[in-house]
């Protein structure tokens, strides 16, 4: 177990606002990681997934994803508008429901100023606050859409000039002055008004109650305008009573009152708007009873109109199993349960063999028959890839592993490569846990990043993809543009642990890969050549430098004593004097996202933290023989402990003994300095200490000394 | 088909083609051809088991081929196609004996599914103390299927764990341990390990003791020296084996605080502790003098507060030592934290001492 303490990343800096580029989205430093496999959300851009290429499925997916996974599974799929509609509600789960164009509300600003006679206003807020701190959104972007499309109708018919007009304008902005205030109610309209705006401003006079809260009042007034038959506002009046009473929690007058609007074909016009409030009220009048009729009509052959808000009350009402299929598949995968294969034996549905495969154990008798199913899945399924992935996986655990190789080479090099990205580097990583010796290894352990992992854990797009910031300070994402990554290959963290536990001699013939991508030989031969150093192995170290240098360039200059050294001792204190030069240097990876080796980490992530001893059984890799799991452990050994009391320790014993070494001022500064920005323990202190005296009390003039004027404990 | 194709299409014959006989030609011209797709054919072959029995005697010289992984398929299918065949059982016992650790893995895997070979079950135990660690574990493996019965699989564990200098032993003894059966032998077993020259042999056998538990004084004995071991990861095993132990094991971590360097086995010591709760009140001095240290004051708070009310006189001496005269960094201000945490009523008097006692702003 390595030990590898994030020791800064709690400091909270809220004001990087002042040092960034672009807005501050929370306190930090969040440190990013790169992610290979997206576990919560399918790759980017989500259209090939919408439209059925569902590659390898996670249980971690989001409700949304899972249910249009279903469909598919199921042979129903997605029709082209339902398809628009899941792209649309995953776009704004990622950005925040948001109207293209101008904002409503600015566009009725900007509009009421074509009336004669009608100032400026300041804005519009929208959301009102009560008493008790919650903040809702009072008045919504149709109110304000609704007010620009009939002014404009009025101004049709009266004039811009009309002082009518001009009167129905300040009556509106009364309306509006209730969205975070109030109360403000217009008063009645002039008794010479036209009859059109006396109707109008009966409605406003209601909405102004309404949006002020005033329920009491409200419901009556749009009752009456519900009953005139000569209003031009009777109909939509009809479905506000039952946003009234939905706002005064009379959900059951609710529910009635949206049964008696889906009733009147006359209201057709709003019948889908009805369906979904009435969706809304049962929701929470109803809960599993929605869940169920929720369940069932998402996994019906055909969508209705209501397909985005049954995804979205549905998502928020799933917990259990309702008793419905989809809803009992959802809960099965995601949880793992074991009776998964129970009701895929009943079943056999597609569904159910996925879920079944991604549970069953080994040692299950029902493997075979589960394997065999899988075995006839075609290539062409939805499913095929999810499928392939466990039935390969579980062929491996099984001890299958040449016929888990062949196969998975033969997808890899097939329909591996129109894999989403995450699927393609699922397949890449077990096949590299399958690998038969190094090489084979190192063949398909690189993978390409899908994008990066904040410091919050949540994934996120690659940068390019993000295409803004918006209002708050939150990034916004282009989820259905082709996915432009520039992002180089790396190792995941299962990787990097195999690697790290590599023997010396292994870690020089990995660094020398050509396979390998050369960041990525970049990577290696450091820990390499650090371990070598660490663990006193003079000649492998001597016989990584080159491979080094040529891996590393920006490292000359930290080696360049190293290079002249003659004697075994004098090449190990001028290693160690490089390590103290390169705080990148680790003999494990240390993730500093880019920063180069020979720079300091302000947050410490500078060489390494100790590492324990670690017990290959439990996460080797299987090819590593006993030859090298011994020579692995025996390093492994040496290499528990932490590198500023390593390094400081080093220089200490030589500088003692080498008192004009000219690299012992400059060494003995860099051991106090790495116990400034290295992990420390109780001990890190004395040495800090011991460095320091000695820097002071036998080179007083030098400029190293100069430049430490400090100890570190 | 040629190229990447061709063990796809090679796999597509053996897994959805409606005619077996016709599909079995094929993949046996397949294997012929002598090319790439050799090792695939074979594979197609043993996917459709006793149908492609025709297949056998190519397959048995494809077992002496010079590729390991078409050595490994050979045998792989021979297990399927033929299971109760003296020629297959004789190639099984061939390929544990390979050059390849690969092909003995799958030689291996295969006996699991071959129970009928004669000796399957000593072959797997010799397996499962092969010099490769992919061969163990696929012998381990093999064992659960051949010997499906718990209590054989235990006896089984058992005579591996007998046997001196069997590679496996240690693996045998921690599936003791891992599977809850309180053996004496696997204790035993494992306390011999933890005086293996492996450190990491002893760090897995201290993580397996924990599970057993083994809570005699012999263990306690053995557990406490392997806290005190050279090997970084032993001693951190071996400091969450004491947890059992309760005070006796509390005071060996106290000791363990007190001389220990690394700062990973101390942060896992007073983890260990805080599990304990009260019945750690021993290492209490241990822990009130971590208070000062700037890393680990953090974890001797957290096991301080889960130690509670045993903790508070000793927390209420060094929040009030020189009090006026002291820096905070001295530990007062762990102790108090540490007294807000407990926030019994001794812990909030001793709060409120300190309060009135100390000028405000100090």
């Amino acid at each position: 177990m390595n030990l590898r303490r994030a020791l800064p990343i709690l400091a909270c800096v809220c004001g990087t606002a002042l040092l960034s580029a672009h807005p501050a989205t929370a306190c930090g430093p969040f440190f990013e990681y790169p992610a290979f496999t997206f576990a919560t959300h399918p790759d980017f851009p989500l259209d090939p997934f919408a439209g059925g290429k569902l590659g390898i499925l996670q249980p971690g997916y989001g409700t949304t994803y899972l249910v249009v996974a279903y469909r598919y599974l199921s042979g129903v799929g997605l029709d082209e508008a339902s398809r628009r509609t899941a792209i649309d509600t995953w776009k704004d789960h990622f950005n925040g429901a948001s109207s293209e164009g101008e904002p409503p509300v600015k566009q009725w600003q900007r509009q009421r100023l074509e009336v004669a006679g009608i100032a400026p206003l300041p804005p519009i807020q929208t959301h009102r606050r009560e008493e008790n701190w919650i903040t809702y959104s009072n008045c919504l972007d149709d109110a304000f859409r609704n007010a620009s499309r009939t002014l404009a109708q009025r101004i049709d018919t009266f004039g811009a000039d009309n002082p009518h007009v001009a009167a129905w304008v300040k009556a509106q902005d009364r309306v509006f002055a209730n969205c975070s205030g109030g109360p403000s109610i217009p008063e009645p309209a002039a008794d010479d008004a036209p009859p059109l705006l006396r109707a109008d401003r009966a409605y406003q006079i209601a909405a102004a109650h309404f949006y002020a809260g005033d329920l009491d009042e409200a419901e009556p007034l749009f009752r009456a305008i519900a009953a005139d038959p000569s209003s031009p506002w009777r109909a939509l009046s009809t479905y506000i009573v039952a946003r009234v009473l939905i706002r005064a929690q009379r959900l059951d007058a609710a529910e009635a009152q949206l049964q008696y609007v889906l009733a009147d074909p006359s209201l057709a016009s709003l019948h889908d708007a009805a369906q979904r409030l009435l969706g809304l009220v049962r929701f929470r009048l109803h809960p599993e009873d929605r869940a169920l009729e929720l369940g069932s009509a998402l996994a019906a052959p055909s969508l209705g109109s209501t397909f985005r808000q049954d995804l979205s009350d549905y998502s928020r009402l799933i917990q259990d199993p309702f008793g419905d299929d989809l809803s009992a598949w959802i809960a099965a995968f995601r949880q793992s349960a074991p009776n998964a294969i129970e009701t895929w034996q009943k079943k056999r549905t597609l569904p159910w063999l996925i879920a079944a495969l991604s549970v069953v154990p080994i040692e299950d008798p029902r493997l075979d028959e589960l394997l065999a199913a899988a075995r006839a899945v075609a290539h062409d399924s939805p499913g095929y890839l999810t499928v392939a992935y466990h039935r390969f996986r579980l062929l491996a655990a099984a001890g299958r592993r040449e016929e888990a190789r062949q196969r998975l080479d033969s997808l890899l090099a097939t329909g591996g490569t129109t894999a989403p990205p995450s699927s393609r580097n699922l397949l890449l990583w077990l096949r590299a846990s399958m690998a038969r010796d190094l090489d084979d290894f190192l063949d398909y352990a690189p993978q390409t990043p899908v994008g990066i992992i904040d410091g919050e854990g949540e994934e996120r797009m690659v940068p390019k993809q993000r295409v803004g910031w918006d209002e708050a300070g939150y990034a916004r994402f282009d989820v259905t543009s082709d996915l432009d990554n520039d992002l180089p290959p790396d190792f995941d963290d299962s990787t990097k642990a195999a690697l790290e536990l590599l023997p010396v001699r292994a870690l020089k013939r990995a660094g020398q890969h050509r396979g390998l991508a050369p960041n990525l030989r970049g990577r290696i031969l450091p820990i390499a050549w650090t371990r070598a150093v660490l663990v006193d192995d003079d000649a492998n170290a001597r016989a990584l430098y080159p491979l080094l240098l040529e891996s590393n360039p920006e490292l000359k200059p930290a080696l360049d004593a190293y290079g002249r050294a003659r004697s075994r001792e004098e090449r190990h204190f001028t290693a160690v004097l490089a390590l103290l030069r390169a705080p990148g240097l680790s003999p494990v990876f240390n993730d500093r996202q880019g920063l180069p080796l020979t720079e300091i980490d302000n947050y410490r992530r500078n060489w390494w933290c100790g590492m324990g001893v670690v017990t290959p059984d439990d996460t080797a890799p299987l090819f590593l023989g006993d030859r090298d799991l011994k020579a692995a452990r025996l390093e492994s050994a040496k290499l528990a402990t932490f590198a500023p009391n390593f390094l400081a320790g080093e220089v200490l014993a030589w500088g003692r003994a080498h008192r004009d070494d000219p690299l012992v001022p400059e060494a003995l500064h860099q051991a106090v300095r790495s116990t400034r920005y290295g992990c420390i323990d109780a001990s890190t202190g004395k040495l800090s200490q011991a460095a320091f005296r000695l820097l002071h009390r036998r080179y007083p003039k030098s400029e190293w000394t100069a430049r430490t004027p400090y100890w570190f404990n | 088909v040629q190229g990447s194709g061709r063990c796809a299409a090679l796999f597509e014959l053996s897994d959805r083609s409606g005619d077996a006989q016709e599909s079995v030609r094929r993949l046996r011209a397949a294997m012929a051809a002598a090319d790439d797709g050799e090792a695939c054919a074979a594979i197609a072959l043993g996917s459709m088991g006793s149908a492609a029995s025709a297949a056998v005697p190519e397959l048995l010289d494809r077992t002496v081929a010079a590729a390991p992984s078409l050595r490994a398929a050979a045998l792989a299918a021979l297990a399927d196609i033929a299971p109760g065949s003296p020629e297959v059982a004789e190639a099984l016992r061939r390929g544990l004996r390979d050059g390849d650790w690969t092909v003995r893995a799958e030689a291996v895997a295969a006996l699991g599914r071959n129970p009928q070979v004669p000796g399957a079950r000593s072959l797997a135990i010799a397996a499962a103390g092969d010099s490769s660690l992919g061969v163990r574990t696929a012998a381990f493996q093999t064992l659960d299927r051949l010997v499906p019965s718990d209590t054989e699989v235990v006896d089984v564990w058992r005579k591996i764990v007998a046997q001196r200098g069997h590679a496996g032993r240690f693996i045998a003894a921690r599936r003791l341990a891992a599977s809850g059966i309180r053996s004496q032998a696997a204790g035993k077993a494992l306390l011999a390990a933890l005086r293996d020259g492996q450190p990491f042999e002893r760090a897995a056998a201290a993580r397996a003791l924990r599970s057993i538990p083994c809570t005699t004084a012999g263990c306690l004995r053995a557990i406490s020296t392997a806290a005190r071991d050279p090997g970084i990861q032993v001693r951190v095993e071996a400091v969450q084996a004491l947890v059992p132990f309760g005070a006796e094991g509390a005071q060996t971590l106290g000791n363990v605080l007190r001389v220990e360097r690394s700062s990973e086995v101390r942060i896992t010591a007073m983890r260990a502790l805080g599990e304990m709760g009260p019945s750690a009140a021993p290492a209490i001095p241990g822990l009130i003098a971590l208070l000062t240290d700037p890393v680990d004051t953090y974890y001797a708070q957290q096991a301080l507060a889960a130690i509670g009310a045993t903790a508070v006189p000793a927390l209420r001496e060094l929040a009030l030592r020189r009090a006026s005269t002291e820096p905070q960094t001295d530990g007062r201000l762990a102790a108090l934290t540490s007294l807000s945490y407990i926030n019994t009523p001794e812990a909030r008097a001793a709060l409120d001492e300190y309060r009135r006692r100390t000028p405000a702003g100090k």
